[in-house]
């Protein structure tokens, strides 16, 4: 495979995955990079680093959110550091839709989200089922569901939202 | 009759069936009601899931780089700003308790809340000088959008067109004050107000409805004007098609 036509076809697409994983570019830019650079080691036709790179990316992410979690857990008797301040100027009425969405796909588990992800991505029901270890003749089913599920976790923040100002 | 599993519809939508189920499935839904709307629901979730990614991945573009990037300046209250109160969202009878002090946003959207179907959503327009009465409202019923326009004067046109996009916008006349919202699986919800920088042609009420929604009703004063179907309108005494939609007129 040649690795620079992998990088060049392969990294928008994985990009994006990763950024709707986190929600954040850094941790998109990171680990992608450390994904393109576990495939040099690989030697995967083009057609397979596709689907092998997504579930790396996704793997990593998961340890990204695990180890977040545990410093979490020990640093929790510290006083919180003040976030970045939110660039002021984007609109409010975007900015609330776009943390819901946030925290509807953080509500969905991990098989959920990186499911649904790569079907927007173009994955067929075969490649989702090898990548997440299902079975593929449910593949469909779980899709549905989880359409069901995010759509339900959008409305509930919203109303949870609304309730709590 | 069997209907159809969230399986067969979601793999349908995928076009993941074989040709041999892909028929079995094509037979039924030609047949069944209930089938066709799960199938529409499932496809407003996934227009939703997709629409929400689009949102989330500009924004979260923009606000990058460990918040080094800036995005412009955004009008929060276009046309609302001077007209204070004149769209209210009412989420069943507790919308008084969700108006929000401090945000301009949700003192003139009181709710701004999902509702499933037969919930009583509605947008209603009030303090029109001319029309005091006059209001626009919208609401899930029976899996079918419904838009009751009342009170207007009569004469008053109302143009009817469907977009791409997934976001409708009914505005009053004038483009005085407009509201847009999202109707996806079951749930309709009011995005904000103004039109997002899509032009609204001409004076009347205008209703932008997504065409991909499974269907709708457009009522006037009570009376059935145009019914949406299939990405078509059908409406009783047009007064005109302008090609990208249909007018129609109070008390025409």
């Amino acid at each position: 495979m040649d690795f620079q036509t992998a990088y060049r076809e392969l990294y928008p697409a994985l990009h994006r995955f990763a950024l709707r994983l986190s929600g954040d570019p850094d941790v998109a830019d990171d680990v992608v990079q450390e994904a393109f650079t576990r495939l040099i080691d690989q030697d995967l036709p083009l057609e397979e680093a596709r689907p092998w790179l997504f579930v790396v990316v996704g793997n990593l992410f998961r340890d990204r959110v695990r180890n977040r979690e545990r410093r979490a857990r020990l640093l929790a008797a510290w006083p919180p550091v003040p976030e970045t301040p939110e660039a002021p100027d984007v609109s409010v009425e975007r900015a609330e839709r776009v943390a819901r969405v946030r925290q509807a796909l953080d509500e969905l588990s991990d098989r959920d989200r990186r499911m649904l992800l790569m079907r927007e991505e173009g994955f067929r029901y075969k490649e989702i089922a090898e990548a997440l270890g299902v079975n593929p003749s449910s593949v469909g089913a779980l899709v549905a569901r989880a359409l069901k599920r995010f759509v339900r976790a959008y409305g509930t923040l919203d109303e949870a939202d609304d309730s709590s100002r | 009759m069997i209907h159809l599993v969230d399986a067969d519809l979601q793999a349908w939508m995928d076009e993941e069936l074989d040709p041999g189920d892909r028929i079995r499935v094509a037979e039924h839904l030609a047949s069944c009601a209930d089938c066709r709307d799960e199938l529409a629901e499932l496809r407003g979730a996934a227009d939703l899931f997709r629409d929400s990614l689009v949102v989330h991945d500009e924004v979260a573009r923009m606000r990058g780089r460990s918040g080094a990037a800036r995005i412009r300046t955004a009008r929060r209250l276009p046309r609302w700003a001077g007209r204070a109160a004149a769209v209210t969202l009412l989420v069943g009878g507790a919308a008084a308790a969700a108006i929000v002090p401090g945000s301009p946003l949700r003192g003139l959207i009181v709710g701004n809340g999902p509702a499933e179907i037969g919930q009583p959503v509605e947008i209603v327009a009030t303090e029109l000088p001319e029309a005091p009465g006059a209001s626009i409202s919208v609401r899930l019923s029976a899996g079918e959008l419904r838009v009751r326009v009342r009170e207007f004067p009569g004469g008053t046109r109302i143009r009817i067109m469907l977009i791409e996009r997934p976001v409708g916008v009914a505005s009053l006349p004038h483009g005085d004050a407009s509201a847009r919202f999202v109707v996806a699986a079951g749930l309709l919800e009011v995005v904000g107000p103004g039109s997002d920088g899509v032009a609204l042609p001409g004076d009347g009420v205008v209703l932008q409805l997504p065409r991909r929604m499974s269907l709708g009703v457009v009522e006037v004063d009570g009376h059935i004007a145009a019914r949406v179907s299939g990405g078509r309108i059908e409406a009783q005494r047009q007064v005109s098609d302008s090609g990208d939609g249909v007018v129609i007129e109070v008390g025409g």
